[in-house]
């Protein structure tokens, strides 16, 4: 009975381990090369792909109308399916079948290009999806993206109120580095690499491939949210001057939506101002939707801001962030509400009107707001708990860089290693014979828990990472020989092959314990306290203690008890059978 | 097949004398040689090349910049783009200018036609505050060790295993000066590595120090440190050579960063396995010997059972010290310390 209990336990876990591997399996070995760059894109870039796949595709279909759609289209036929889904007959086959599907030639294959556009959008989606479950490899031996910025010095003057000299630049983008380092902490990308370019720029280098939109928002972002009052009176009157001076809005509308400075209408008051109301498309774009006056002065600014948290409306299932305001803010707040009932007020971040919302009741410390993306809401919260920049920066370029270690040396160094995993395999089955193959089930077996786990956490594996894993592959060899030689010194002394291993087991224990938690000690101080690379390490380390002292102490244990029965093979030399000595 | 004895205390001033010429040695090299620091301790500069030929390959990149020492080699863009990013570090009383015009010169023996994109002077990856709270993290990893090793086993032994990581530590410092490789993060990684090795190791032999002296109170300390180091002599030929199957490969095949940390590993393991087996042994002996720390005496403490003394020892209540008990099973089952 017990034994079938440990079975169990057993498999349940490498029934988890495959779970928490298949990502990364599939990442690695089904997914062709083509679609891998495509997590690469920009959200622009993904917009202009998905809208040019979706035009291929409707030329493609009205070329050949006659004909059967082709293997390279046949997604196409899965959303006709989808389409026609209870209405109409499911037999498509050709071209022509889609377009009358979608009635394409009553609105122009407007609705085929929307389901097309749908599909490649959810598809590089489920790709990034995919891509940040698998085991992904760091700079130094994938590459990644490497990131320049341009420090702006007038922004420094803005705040020093005099023209900064050299130094005072030079010290400025020394603390934007330790912010940008925080962040990007924060944000959870894995040893990154920041350095400072030249006299007025800065480097990033970032592991994989990560989401370029939230790149901009962390690196760009100041994360600085304000409350103003909007009139609604004066946006009527701006509607309705705009009317009749058509150049001048277009104008203002493009500086609005590309974020350039232009002239404020006459018709606005010098207290108030014209900024743009902007929604989150699709892909992630910001788009300007509508203008709104606002007041110059801020209700109350980011500096009251204590911490943002995200959530979701019960009621519309929007996200909403629930922003945290100090007490001063708070008190400050209150009193503004209590007198601006029914009035519109607006959510302003980084220049763009988020939302705009009536004042309903007074509010304090706690205010829940909307107009955000869950992404929006999250990297907002994350902003709130950095400082924000003594010196704003602008990308000023963005690249994929390749393996800092070079990719030759990563290949050959990957196969090196595989090489000395087979020998250390081959070694444990000369030295212990069938055992020894126990020994390398366990040790497999530690490779995939270790992989599995790191998969599972969404890390990101450098060399160092490597490092920790060749100590935890070595401990897990090293408690597999520990019990051996207790079993042997055992069998020595006479007992019998059964209970020599239940000795073995337990004399090895507290050996194995004791050496392997003074280390897993070392590993989580290092993991609490070290430097993102000693990090790096200190985290596989970790997991690789736990999953050996698993595979040792619990799954090896399993395995002997399963195959030793009257006779034992644990060395070639001798053969411990039965009453050997007797 | 004779068995293989070592007589580790009989033969301490030459085990302690090897170790300490050795530690002098290091010291040594790292105050007066000191650490050839790499690009990411110290600034230096990123040139970004295009190379015409297309047949060119990156080890082609970095061969013909071979003489320069340290010089990282990356791709940029696209793998058949033949662009490529060189970083270097600046020697002293080196221009940046200067280092533009080597590499230009190395590059143009090797390939026809190049292009230089962009040349650019960078600032170094860690800063100092990184390197300091890194150290800060490994002492206090240090302290909680001895701290558990003490609760586990009794002070001496933790004092020795210590001892023996420093000796870890400074030797490999001392030998990473001497072949004047740069230290990297990938450096830094490899002493990590040996640190946790080396105390594995140590932890192994203390344990049957320990096992034996509970089961012969009569013996010598000697005799029983002896015994400790001799015992688990096939286990420790046995991790050092799995370990070392694993890292010589790598020290073989690959080149720059990653060849650096497996030789660096090499070292630190036969290093790593001296220290446990002869320094730490030893510093154990000496501090039992002295009396200044009871190794041996510890049952003499009349009026509570073994395993009562054991409970406080290891600050463990009851039933886990019994379950304890009967894990260990050994010649002595009441007796855990």
């Amino acid at each position: 009975m017990r034994k079938t209990e440990r079975i169990l336990i057993a498999l349940v876990v490498i029934a988890i381990c495959v779970w928490f591997l298949f990502p990364t399996i599939k990442w690695y070995g089904f997914v062709p090369a083509e679609d891998k760059a495509l997590i690469n894109a920009t959200s622009l870039q993904v917009k202009e792909y998905s809208q040019e796949q979706a035009r291929d595709v409707l030329d493609y279909l009205n070329q050949n109308s006659s004909s059967e759609v082709s293997k390279e289209y046949s997604f196409v036929l899965t959303l006709t399916k989808e389409q026609v889904k209870g209405k109409g007959s499911t037999d498509l086959r050709t071209c022509a079948d889609v377009l009358t599907a979608f009635s394409a030639s009553a609105d122009e294959g407007q609705a085929l290009m929307e389901a097309v556009e749908q599909y490649c959008r959810q598809r590089i989606q489920d790709l990034k999806e995919l891509s940040s479950k698998a085991l992904q490899l760091g700079l130094d031996l994938k590459g990644g993206m490497s990131i320049l910025l341009d420090v702006d010095p007038s922004s420094l003057s803005e705040r020093l109120g005099h023209e900064p000299s050299e130094s005072e630049i030079s010290t400025a983008i020394d603390e934007d580095i330790e912010i940008l380092k925080n962040r990007i902490d924060q944000f959870g990308m894995a040893e990154p690499e920041i350095r400072r370019q030249g006299d007025s720029q800065i480097l990033i280098e970032l592991a994989g491939t990560p989401d370029p939109g939230r790149v901009d928002a962390f690196l760009k972002g100041k994360g600085s949210l304000a409350f103003h009052l909007a009139d609604t009176l004066t946006t009527q009157r701006v509607m309705a001057y705009f009317e009749a001076n058509t150049e001048e809005y277009e104008k203002i509308i493009d500086a609005l939506a590309n974020d350039l400075p232009f002239t404020q209408p006459s018709v606005i008051p010098q207290d108030r101002m014209l900024a743009g109301v902007f929604y989150t498309d699709e892909y992630g774009l910001e788009q300007l939707s509508s203008v709104v006056v606002i007041y110059r002065k801020a209700a109350l600014d980011g500096g009251y801001l204590l911490s943002a948290q995200t959530s979701k409306d019960s009621t519309s299932n929007q996200p909403t962030v629930a922003v945290k305001l100090s007490d001063e803010g708070g008190s400050i707040f209150y009193d503004f509400t209590k007198g601006h009932i029914g009035q519109p007020l607006a959510i302003v971040m980084d220049g763009h009107v988020k939302s705009v919302a009536t004042i309903r009741d007074a509010l304090s410390t706690n205010v829940q707001i909307s107009g955000f993306t869950a992404k929006e809401a999250e990297n907002l919260a994350i902003l709130l708990k950095t400082a924000s920049l003594p010196i704003s920066v602008t990308i000023s370029s963005q690249q994929t860089v390749g393996a800092s270690l070079g990719e030759d040396s990563v290949r050959i160094g990957m196969k090196a290693i595989f090489y000395g995993f087979i020998l250390v395999v081959l070694f444990m089955v000369v030295f212990y014979s069938w055992s020894g193959l126990i020994a390398d089930v366990a040790l497999v077996m530690n490779l995939v828990i270790m992989v599995a786990t790191l998969g599972g956490f969404g890390s990101t594996l450098t060399l160092t990472g490597i490092a920790g894993l060749i100590l935890s592959v070595g401990m897990a060899v090293d408690a597999n020989v520990i019990i051996f030689e207790r079993i042997k010194d055992e069998l020595k002394a006479g007992t019998l092959p059964k209970k020599a291993v239940s000795t073995g087991f337990s004399k090895a224990l507290w050996t194995i314990l004791d050496s392997n938690i003074t280390t897993i000690i070392a590993a989580v101080v290092l993991i609490f306290f070290g430097s993102s690379a000693v990090r790096g390490f200190a985290t596989t380390l970790a997991i690789g203690i736990v999953s050996s002292l698993f595979t040792s102490l619990f799954l090896s244990h399993l395995l002997m008890d399963l195959t030793v029965g009257e006779r034992i093979s644990i060395s070639w030399r001798r053969r411990y059978a039965v009453n050997e000595k007797n | 097949m004779k068995r293989i004895e070592f007589h580790v205390v009989r033969r301490r001033t030459v085990y302690l004398g090897i170790a300490c010429i050795l530690l002098l040695a290091s010291v040594a090299l790292v105050v007066f040689k000191g650490f050839n620091l790499g690009i990411d301790f110290e600034s230096g500069v990123s040139v970004s090349v295009k190379i015409d030929d297309t047949n060119a390959q990156i080890e082609d990149v970095r061969q013909a910049l071979s003489q320069i020492e340290g010089a990282r080699v990356q791709n940029i863009g696209a793998s058949d783009d033949g662009r490529y990013q060189i970083r270097v570090k600046l020697s002293d009383n080196q221009t940046q200018r200067e280092m533009e015009n080597l590499i230009n010169t190395m590059l143009g023996r090797k390939f026809s036609s190049f292009t230089v994109l962009e040349s650019s002077f960078i600032g170094a990856k860690f800063s100092s505050s990184l390197v300091t709270g890194s150290l800060k993290a490994v002492a206090i990893a240090l302290a909680l060790i001895l701290v558990y090793v003490w609760i586990r086993f009794k002070v001496a032994y933790a004092i020795g295993s210590i001892l023996a990581l420093i000796h870890d530590v400074v030797l490999m410092l001392g030998f990473i000066s001497l072949v004047g490789f740069e230290i990297s993060s990938t450096t830094i990684a490899a002493i990590l590595t040996i640190i946790g090795y080396s105390l594995n190791n140590t932890i192994v032999i203390f344990d049957r120090v320990r096992e034996s002296i509970k089961g012969n109170h009569e013996q010598e300390l000697s005799s029983v440190i002896d015994y400790g180091v001799n015992s688990s002599l096939s286990r420790t030929t046995f991790s050092s050579v799995t370990t070392l199957l694993a890292v010589i490969p790598l020290a073989i095949l690959s080149s720059g960063d990653v060849r650096s940390f497996a030789i660096s590993m090499i070292f630190g393991v036969v290093v790593g396995t001296y220290s446990s087996n002869f320094l730490a042994t030893n510093v154990l002996y000496m501090l039992g010997k002295t009396h200044a720390l009871d190794i041996l005496k510890q049952e003499e403490e009349e009026d509570l059972s073994d395993a009562a003394v054991a409970r406080r020892m290891l600050g463990e209540d009851e039933p886990k010290l019994k379950k304890a008990d009967r894990n260990k099973g050994g010649n002595d089952p009441k007796i855990l310390v």
